[in-house]
């Protein structure tokens, strides 16, 4: 029983250190950021930013492309983040129309070409990011697979169950693989109904060989860097990460043309701090932040910067072509319809 | 005698004005929060999925959403699916946690601390470490699968769902079968067997029987925690679909927050039935317990003995394996490959990182005094104070069992979201969730707890002239301070834990490890993400040993859970 | 001016159960009442009602002239000592005797002075810094009666005190509490089932059944004249006979008694009863000079309990069975055995007599 004097001093102290040892309340101003950039390469352009800002407290959240949205929809009357900084522009799109964004031309503005931003002001691209295979050679060469050129290929029934793609419709990655294939296989694509696009036809047969389809764009290739898949249908610049890491993996750009996604920055309507948001978009379409995008990224928006050197060249690829706003405008009928088609 | 002039001293009437209304107010608040904090989420979800933009009108009626739920086979396939692997789960864990109760209580095995111990182990570890351990095992690339076997299997899907929920929900059912066995009389066995019963009719005419209500509970419980848990099938279930993560994919996927809101009341349904399964069975078998149970058994026969000691040794090899997978996988430099040592894991490559476990932390002590505080006052309430309507504030504190998580989370989002409820986008909003979320079984144990302080007690210190504040300051809340901080280790150890309450609620100011856990294994750091785990499991542990050490033995003995 | 309790046509009402019925009693300034009554009768009720943890039905309950109904427990400034002593085992004996002071904002000092008062009167000084679960039963006793007369209560209640303790100690702390209540001069309200209990401590006895008082009186009153068949059977031990009655003979099965208080009765069907210590064992063939000879009984013993300074036989009659205490001594000179035929006499102004209802 003596024991209670010690517990209640305990609780006390406790307490105290909970208030005291809470958040401290620095002189630096809040802002609050959602991103969809891979954590990895967000960590490394933080700490310039924070180099770069420093009065700016940065508070930023990382979540996938469909969970962003959902969150920014979730709180449209009540907005917690205050921009939005590489997330899709079929979703950019679909957010303008949907009356989420605040027109904001930031600082440097005219000098990001004009396809890359949007012309009333509400988005401006940072860079492009492309669908590629990630082949594990181990597994590959265990397997006595042979190496493919494009999606075609990924068709022959020896890849069955080997295999592994993001699924659309939380993965941007997934998004833009599927969204490029339809494009590509139906030339009639923008006329008729999503439902009756021939490219689902294609989606099909490769359902067959699908081992899995999984929540985010950059699993596919660490699981097939892991082992566990031969072809991980990713994006390029996990592949040159992994690579780095000394994973046994090599990649395919598809022949057939290579989707890809532009990623873009933009003030949300109603931000809580909407100077230092402002502040914080100028720097990131600046020469600087591009600098190191590039160091990650297939391309960047600005004119003159050099992509990663263990990467092709941006010029030498073939893209896809990539209809962004038929895309923001069919995104949720093409997740419904292949939900419906391939999710068991 | 009259020396101490008793007319100078008296009861000051203003306490005793404000003691009046004192109890009263406080019954009204814990009902308040309640009511606001978990109805109203719930309500919102209610009007979401039955109203068009969730107006509540005549015309905006619509069962439009349930049209679609159920006409879409995929979507209503998770509606089978969820109720498949939770009743799979059900039967394997209720089945395993009898035999393995009936070991530690009936038998004369050796070693039943150890069982004890390794058995409550996966209390202290978020839900999703089975998913993770069975991935490094079983999975793809698993250890076991593809190197020891070389087969080309994998566990991902309704098998891996079903092995993960097993190991999870093994000690919640384990408890309450444990306490039905003990409090049954073992004579009534012996009595059976000197009658000429042979020891298999034993079992079953008379063991079995006078368990039920504790395998329909056990079974129950199973039942809910596997059909609203979140992290083990987001994990493990690959393409299988269930409720919770159709709730979770219609919701990030497809922004269709109404058809979110639809497939969450189509789980309340099956999960509030299980709570009411269990509520109304817990209730009955009470009677069946009697004061007579014996704690001296027979020694066990030499094949008996030795069959439940292997069947309690493989239980918790499993359990040991999970923990121990996960801890390795931590520190491996690639698995299964290269197994040589290496801490990089620890640097973990998210934007949380350490500040999330340490905020987690904090968070987590908050939940802990806030919850063991507002459960202990309800329970008092409840069971000493009686006052009008305690029926009702009795059954708002036992209903947040029958709440899956994820749609308190879900239904946070839409009722809190608004300028006005300041809260939303702090730590409180985490806070009030976790308490919410578990408050069934904070408020159950303080109720059994304060059961035991003799009722004169209370009446002894207010014919002395103590108000009611001044009893629960002075009395009740010593005295049920082991209860205290009991229900202090399960909120801090839930918050710490918890995934599905929060995922929602988490946001760019609050990151939370259990969270990260998750964002880790999907953007692929396995091993990150075991690491975040270990983390997890040490920091509750340390807090289990600071507790045992302030408290003494037996009291950081935490029991039971519920939600997912 | 005395400060009186009162109870004035007090009802209480649990559901359809009537636990307490119309009962009226004054209790006066430093009196010792005892609550007398089988479990259930509801003794603990009327103790609550005036402790203010039950609300009465109807009637009144008045203290000092006003009606305290509605009054506050803590207000009441009444002294509880309960059966389980209901220490609080989160303090010392000593924080628990300075609980009700604490309460009352009573100064540090005064309330150290107040405690050693109280310690030196129930004898505990030494276990002060004691828990309660380091005593014995009848120590706890002690603290509780300590604790509830520390703060100086106009009454003090005791539902069934010494129950939960052996014959021994039950016996030394009833002596305990009432040279307390007369040093004191304290108003008790006692509450027991122990009819012994009750006799031997009571200023006044209140007999309870289902409810109602049957028999308010002093101990010597209520056991020598019990007014009703229950009172007798339950205040001490009683032989009952049934009977016709006419003109002071009662006509049992295979005898009959000379009773001439019956005449009193308008009634023929009657009940007898009689104490065990009252009926004589005669010597064989030696009757006793003036016995009413119709007053004798033969029978068989069939039974012999020794009970200390008494024995108690029972005696197989043609008109049932017989309770008969005798004194040790007289029962040993006799060489009484069991199987031994007896002639019993029963005196008659021995007898009380009920109507039979
Ligand atoms: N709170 C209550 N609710 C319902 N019935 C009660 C309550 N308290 C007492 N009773 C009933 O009233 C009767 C008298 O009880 P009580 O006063 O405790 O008896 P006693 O103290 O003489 O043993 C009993 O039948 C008891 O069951
Ligand atoms: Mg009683």
């Amino acid at each position: 029983m003596k024991n209670t004097k010690k517990i209640s001093v305990l609780v006390t102290i406790l307490f105290l250190c909970v208030f005291l040892g809470g958040p401290v309340f620095a002189a630096k101003k809040p802002v609050v950021v959602y991103t969809s950039l891979e954590t990895e390469e967000t960590v490394e352009y933080l700490k310039l930013a924070e180099k770069e800002l420093p009065d700016l407290d940065i508070k930023i959240i990382r979540l996938s492309t469909g969970e962003l949205g959902a969150r920014m929809l979730a709180e449209r009357n009540n907005p917690q983040a205050d921009l939005v900084w590489g997330w899709a522009v079929t979703n950019m799109e679909d957010f303008r129309d949907r009356g989420l964004l605040e027109k904001y031309k930031p600082k440097g503005w005219a000098n990001i070409p004009d396809k890359f931003k949007d012309p009333n002001g509400y988005w401006a691209a940072i860079d492009l990011y492309m669908a590629a295979f990630v082949l594990n050679t181990e597994v590959m060469a265990k397997g006595n697979l042979p190496k493919p050129k494009g999606w075609n290929d990924l068709l022959n029934p020896v890849y069955e169950g080997k295999l592994i793609m993001p699924n659309p419709a939380s993965s941007g990655t997934g998004f833009l693989q599927v969204a490029s294939l339809l494009e590509m296989l139906d030339p009639d694509y923008a006329k008729k109904p999503v439902k009756k696009n021939t490219g689902w036809e294609f989606l099909e047969k490769l359902d067959k060989n699908m081992g899995q389809y999984i929540k985010s764009g950059s699993k596919p290739a660490k699981l097939t860097a892991a082992g566990e898949y031969a072809i991980g249908c990713s994006f390029a610049f996990v592949y040159s990460s992994l690579k780095k890491r000394g994973s046994p993996v090599e990649m395919v750009l598809p022949e057939e043309g290579a989707g890809y996604e532009l990623e873009a920055n933009a003030l949300l309507k109603g931000a809580k701090h909407k100077r230092e948001a402002k502040k914080f978009l100028d720097w990131a379409i600046g020469e600087s932040a591009m600098r190191e995008y590039a160091k990650f990224k297939l391309g960047v928006t600005l004119p003159g910067i050099p992509g990663p050197a263990d990467l092709p060249q941006l010029e030498t690829i073939k893209l896809a072509p990539m209809d962004f706003p038929w895309q923001a405008t069919n995104r949720g009928e093409i997740l419904v319809v292949w939900q419906d088609k391939f999710l068991r | 005698m009259n020396t101490s002039g008793k007319e100078a001293y008296g009861v000051s009437a203003t306490s005793l004005l404000v003691d009046k209304y004192i109890l009263t107010g406080v019954t009204i608040l814990v009902a308040f929060l309640l009511v606001f904090f978990m109805l109203f989420p719930i309500y919102k979800i209610l009007v979401l999925s039955f109203f068009k933009e969730g107006v509540l009108t005549s015309e905006n009626f619509s069962l439009g959403n349930y049209i679609r739920y159920f006409g879409t086979p995929r979507i209503a396939r998770s509606l089978y699916n969820s109720f498949y692997v939770s009743v799979v789960t059900m039967a394997v864990t209720t089945i395993l946690a009898f035999f393995f109760a009936y070991a530690l209580t009936r038998t004369t095995i050796r070693g039943k601390g150890f069982f004890n111990t390794v058995a409550f182990m996966p209390l202290i570890a978020p839900s999703i470490i089975q998913a993770l351990a069975l991935i490094l095992l079983f999975g793809r690339n698993g250890l076991i699968t593809a190197h020891l076997f070389k087969v080309d299997w994998s566990i991902y899907g309704a098998w891996g769902i079903v092995i993960s929920e097993v190991l999870y929900c093994f000690p919640h059912a384990l408890v309450i079968l444990y306490t039905t066995l003990s409090a049954v009389d073992t004579r009534l066995d012996e009595a059976a067997e000197s009658l000429g019963a042979s020891a298999l009719q034993v079992f079953w005419r008379v063991t079995v029987p006078s368990a039920k209500y504790g395998l329909l509970s056990a079974g129950a419980l199973t039942f809910n925690l596997t059909i609203t848990d979140f992290g083990n099938p987001v994990v493990i279930g690959g393409d299988y679909n269930v409720l919770a993560t159709e709730i979770y994919a219609q919701v990030t996927n497809l922004y269709r927050f109404d058809l979110g809101a639809t497939v969450s009341v189509i789980l309340l349904v099956p999960s509030v039935a299980a709570f009411m399964v269990n509520y109304y069975v817990t209730r009955k078998s009470f009677a069946l317990i009697s004061g007579a149970a014996r704690p001296f058994i027979r020694p066990s026969r030499p094949f008996r003995k030795w069959g439940f000691t292997i069947y309690c040794s493989l239980v918790s090899a499993s359990i040991i394996m999970v923990f121990a997978t996960v801890v390795m996988g931590s520190f491996v430099n690639v698995w299964p490959y290269d197994w040589s040592l290496t801490l990089k894991h620890y640097r973990f490559p998210s934007l949380g990182g350490y500040s999330a476990i340490w905020t987690s932390f904090w968070i987590s002590l908050f939940v802990g005094f806030l919850g063991a505080f507002f459960t202990l006052i309800a329970g008092y309430i409840v069971e000493k104070k009686k006052p009008f309507g305690v029926q009702i504030l009795y059954l708002l504190s036992v209903m947040p069992a029958a709440i899956p998580g994820l749609v308190l989370g879900l239904g946070y989002i839409l009722a809190f979201n608004r300028p006005y409820f300041f809260f939303y986008g702090t730590p409180w909003i985490i806070v009030i969730c976790v308490v919410i979320a578990n408050f069934t079984l904070g408020t159950l144990s303080s109720i059994s707890n304060i059961k035991n302080i003799d009722p004169s007690i209370e009446e002894a210190a207010t014919s002395l002239g103590a108000t009611s504040i001044s009893t629960f300051v002075r009395l009740v809340f010593p005295l049920s301070r082991v209860a205290f901080f009991q229900n202090f280790v399960y909120f801090f150890m839930r918050c710490m834990t918890t995934i599905s309450a929060v995922i929602f609620l988490v946001s760019a100011t609050v990151h939370l490890a259990a969270i990260e856990i998750i964002w880790l294994d999907n953007d692929g750091w396995t091993a990150s993400a075991d690491a975040m785990s270990t983390c997890v499991i040490a920091i509750v542990l340390l807090m289990l040993g600071l507790l045992r050490l302030v408290m003494g033995k037996g009291s950081s003995h935490v029991m039971g859970g519920a939600g997912g | 001016m005395p400060k009186n309790l009162r109870l004035r046509d007090l009802t209480k009402v649990f559901g359809t159960l009537v636990a307490v019925s119309h009962v009226d009693l004054d209790v006066q300034e430093g009196e010792f009442v005892c609550f007398l009554g089988p479990s259930g009768c509801g003794k603990t009720t009327i103790l609550r009602m005036i402790t203010g943890f039950e609300t009465p039905t109807s009637g009144e309950i008045m203290y000092d002239g006003k009606v305290i109904n509605d009054l506050v427990p803590q207000k009441r400034d009444f002294g509880i000592v309960f059966q389980s002593y209901a220490l609080f085992p989160n303090m010392t004996v000593l924080e628990n005797i300075a609980f009700g002071l604490k309460m009352r904002r009573m100064p540090r000092d005064k309330i150290t002075a107040r405690v050693d008062e109280i310690l030196n009167l129930i004898g505990l000084k030494d276990w002060r810094n004691n828990y309660p679960a380091q005593l014995s039963g009848g120590q706890q006793q002690r603290v509780a009666l300590g604790r509830a007369l520390a703060p100086n209560p106009s009454v003090l209640l005791l539902d069934e005190p010494l129950s939960a303790l052996d014959a021994k100690i039950r016996v030394r702390l009833r002596a305990v509490i009432k040279r307390l209540q007369q040093e004191l001069g304290i108003t008790m309200v006692y509450v027991t089932h122990d009819q012994e209990e009750a006799l031997a401590i009571a200023d006044r006895v209140v007999v309870m059944e289902e409810g109602v008082f049957k028999q308010v009186g002093p101990p010597i009153e209520i056991y020598k004249n019990p007014q009703s068949g229950f009172v007798a059977d339950f205040v001490g031990i009683s032989n009952f006979f049934e009977g016709q009655h006419q003109d002071g003979i009662v006509r049992l099965k295979d005898t009959q008694f000379v009773v001439p208080q019956a005449q009193s009765l308008s009634d023929d069907a009657v009940i007898l009863s009689i104490r065990p210590e009252k009926i004589d064992v005669l010597d064989p063939g030696k009757p006793g000079k003036d016995l009413q000879s119709s007053n004798i009984m033969n029978g068989k013993i069939e039974v012999v309990t020794f009970l200390g300074a008494v024995v108690r036989i029972l005696v197989s009659s043609a008109n049932g069975e017989v309770i008969v205490d005798m004194v040790e001594k007289d029962f040993e000179q006799r060489q009484l055995n069991r199987g031994d035929e007896v002639d019993m006499y029963f005196p008659p102004d021995a007898f009380v007599v009920y109507p039979l209802e």
